[in-house]
């Protein structure tokens, strides 16, 4: 942890070219080569539980030399937790450094790239967005973390056109194990996905399907997914909403699992936000109506300071969220 | 006439040409026409390649005028939004194009540098250099932004006659030709407090007040807990309270004698009655247990209104209440003092007071500005033989986001002795009033007590 605060130092005294702005990264002198980072904390109240936690805290690094272009994310997550139970209190710390991202971009011409390495699952809007500052809530849906898995590791082939409207195919092909399979929401050795965007000017929408394959769970080994999603966007408001559902060969596992979000920018600083969501989980026997009320204040935009409540129909899940999240 | 004809076209065309300012988008590449569509990939890194050529886009600084231009027709996007999004590409691993200060620099740039684009005006272009796409100012006030002149007829103001009155909701109705007005509130909300729901009609009110002379008066009939109803059980209240009821007489500028059922004027939170113009749905504790929320009797207050405002008030109640179901104590005795100076931008007020063998002292201090306002009170009571509250005191910061949005934080601690309670309460507020007259609240109670941790909506309204 030190070293690489060490060498984040050094790099920030090496004389850059563009001029240091919050949330743009440090240039390396006059190389092709930014770096940044960014960190999470925040506070949970729940049912007589209160938590504080230091949540992300990771160092990115960027580059491209005329074609090709790479990208190394290392990040600690939950580094440090505090939970008071009752008058009871217990700390755990995860000192791991893993590895989000790690991958190479090729450009072969204007419609084609080519991807290699370890990359969020460009699936849906939300996973393309993992960290708290870009966010719209301190909290993630949770389609997004039981439909499909968040990270591959293996390749990625994206055609685009853009001409009135932009057209967008990704293929994911993995036929190998993660790296670092401690960071990903499923242990996966095979991922195989198409995906289909279409924008055009304020509307986006996305359709998603694949099959995963899981590394220690002989129970539902194999899963297929599919997922829908939309969003329109404006300066003053944005709403976005996902749908996906989930199964195995003999069972179907997650028949649905949504939300809806609504954003309201009152000023360029000050956001509201509203999300529904509902899932119903087979495997855990676990179904939930979540209604969600944030509000997220930007003194600068890659600073955030939010606040929020969720209404569970599980009661006992009701909780309160503050965070405090800033990106470099 | 064919010269004055002459003229007139000439001159017309001369204005056509310079009406609008042109600015076209310059490369020196081989690429001759883009689309829009095309430029806005470009400059939002979305594709660096058109034509197997490496392209380069250059930025103005975001405070040039041509930047702006260029970002409304262009890309469609706020400078806000810009910076949303270069924020959000950086996580991605893209860099923002290089922006340059002056007009000049970009075609420097674009002379030596292959593949680059950028924009400028297009009287300010050079030779050896394709356009790719162009546009004018008149376009910006076109597509996607309407721009409409309208022509208004200028604004006849009407002499308002004896007996017009035009009624603005929140301000009360004019009865005919008397100085009499009548008007209503109300409010509904939803708590959910430790898994329960409860959803109630709080208040339903009418009143009417007027004023003839040095005489004046009000009387505010209403419904308390009209309907409630929660997992367990449902209520409804149908007995009409008499909330206030009283004649003023303003014996001259200074004096004035208050005589009927009035709010107590204790503090600042007691003179709010009504929901509507409160900043949080629920009220400090300190308001409910320290004094009597209701006076039925005599206040006589002096106030001063020279370089600052000074007000005194003497409360004075030896009787029964009216309706002492609407009150928070049940009181025939109520004897208090109230000081309040006003200064700008700065209130303070003290209080105390006696009331059915308790006494009572409360301090609250005030700051308010267009934008924000910061409300504390504390307050203390006790009996003969015993301290009863020894404190119950809230600060309250309220801020206006826009006029219509305000956030509220609020800290509240209190402890009484009578029912040994003492809680410590935090409260995050957000208000929303389309009009000024109607409020949509909602507000989250963090106790320290945590089964008291609730969630509230409420609307309400006044007219």
């Amino acid at each position: 942890m030190f070293k690489i605060i060490l060498l984040l130092l050094l790099f920030l005294y090496l004389p850059a070219q563009d001029k240091y702005e919050l949330g743009s990264g440090v240039q390396v002198a006059s190389l092709p080569i930014y770096i940044g980072g960014y960190i999470s904390v925040d506070y949970r109240n729940k049912h007589n539980e209160n938590r504080y936690r230091i949540d992300d805290l990771a160092i990115l690094s960027y580059g491209n030399y005329k074609k090709f272009s790479y990208m190394a994310e290392l990040e600690y997550r939950d580094l440090y937790t505090k939970t008071y139970t009752n008058n009871n209190s217990h700390i755990t710390r995860d000192k791991k450094l893993h590895i989000e991202r790690l991958y190479t971009d090729y450009s072969y011409n204007e419609h084609y790239y080519l991807r290699v390495g370890k990359y969020n699952s460009p699936i849906g809007f939300w996973n393309l967005l993992p960290v708290n500052v870009l966010q719209a809530t301190t909290s993630d849906p949770v389609v997004t973390h039981i439909i499909f898995p968040e990270f591959t590791t293996g390749i990625n082939i994206v055609y685009s056109n853009i001409q009135n409207s932009e057209i967008k195919i990704d293929v994911m092909l993995q036929n190998n194990k993660d790296f670092d399979d401690d960071y990903n929401n499923y242990k996966i050795d095979k991922h195989y996905a198409v995906g289909l965007t279409y924008e055009k000017d304020n509307y986006a929408f996305k359709i998603n399907v694949g099959h995963f394959s899981q590394i220690n769970n002989t129970a539902f080994k194999n899963l297929n997914y599919a997922l829908i999603s939309a969003k329109y966007d404006t300066n003053k408001y944005q709403i976005t909403g996902e749908l996906g559902y989930q199964s195995s060969q003999t069972k179907t596992t997650k028949p649905y699992a949504s939300y809806i979000q609504g954003l309201y920018r009152i000023t360029p600083k000050h956001h509201v936000v509203i999300r529904t969501e509902a899932y119903k989980d087979n495997v855990i026997n676990i179904k939930d109506n979540i209604a969600i009320f944030g509000y997220t204040y930007r003194p600068l935009y890659p600073l955030a300071l939010k606040a929020e409540y969720q209404l569970h129909s599980l009661h006992k899940e009701d909780n309160l969220l503050f965070s405090f999240s800033v990106m470099f | 006439m064919k010269k004055i004809i002459l003229f007139l076209t000439l001159s017309s065309f001369i204005f056509l040409n310079t009406s609008a300012d042109e600015y076209v988008i310059i490369s020196n590449s081989s690429l001759q026409h883009l689309t829009k569509q095309q430029i806005k990939a470009i400059y939002l890194k979305k594709t660096t390649l058109i034509d197997d050529i490496t392209l380069v886009p250059i930025n103005l600084g975001y405070d040039n005028i041509l930047r702006e231009k260029f970002n409304k027709e262009i890309l469609h996007m706020s400078t806000e939004q810009l910076k949303e999004y270069w924020t959000q590409q950086h996580l991605m691993g893209t860099r923002p194009p290089i922006s340059m200060k002056s007009q000049e620099s970009i075609k420097a740039f674009i002379k030596n540098v292959d593949g680059s684009i950028g924009y400028i005006n297009r009287n300010n272009i050079d030779k050896n250099v394709s356009i790719l796409y162009s546009w004018n100012d008149t376009a910006v006030y076109t597509e996607p932004y309407k721009y409409i002149a309208v022509q208004q007829e200028p604004y006849k103001p009407i002499a308002p006659t004896k007996y017009e009155y035009i009624y603005e909701p929140g301000n009360g109705y004019k009865i005919g030709s008397l100085p009499i007005y009548v008007g209503a509130h109300f409010s509904m909300d939803y708590t959910h407090k430790d898994g329960n729901n409860e959803y109630k009609i709080n208040e339903l009110a009418f009143f009417s007040y007027g004023k003839f002379g040095k005489i004046a008066y009000m009387a505010e009939l209403g419904y308390n807990n009209v309907y409630v109803s929660n997992s367990q059980t449902f209520t409804e209240d149908k007995t009409l309270h008499i909330e206030r009821l009283y004649v003023d007489y303003a014996y001259n500028d200074e004096y004035n004698f208050q005589l009927g059922k009035y709010n107590s004027p204790i503090g600042f939170w007691n003179l709010l009655t009504v929901d509507v113009l409160k900043e949080t749905t629920s009220d400090p504790v300190s308001t409910s247990i320290i004094f009597p929320q209701y006076t039925t009797g005599l206040d006589v207050s002096y106030a001063s209104y020279k370089n600052n405002n000074l007000k005194l008030d003497v409360m004075l109640q030896h009787n029964n209440d009216f309706d002492s179901d609407f009150n928070n104590y049940k009181v025939d005795k109520h004897y208090a003092l109230g000081i309040s100076y006003n200064e700008n931008e700065y209130s303070v007020k003290v209080n105390g007071g006696y009331f059915n063998d308790l006494y009572y002292a409360q301090v609250g201090a005030k700051y308010e500005t267009d934008k924000y306002e910061i409300l504390g009170e504390i307050g203390h009571q006790t009996s003969k033989d015993t301290t009863t509250t020894p404190y119950a005191g809230y600060v309250q910061g309220s801020y206006k986001l826009t006029p219509q949005h305000v956030a509220t934080l609020r800290a509240e601690s209190y402890k009484n002795n009578l029912t040994s309670t003492d809680d410590t309460i935090a409260i995050a507020g957000y208000t929303y009033r389309p009009y000024h007259n109607i409020a949509l609240k909602s507000e989250y109670q963090l106790h320290s007590k945590q089964k008291e941790n609730q969630l509230l909506f409420s609307l309400s309204a006044i007219f």
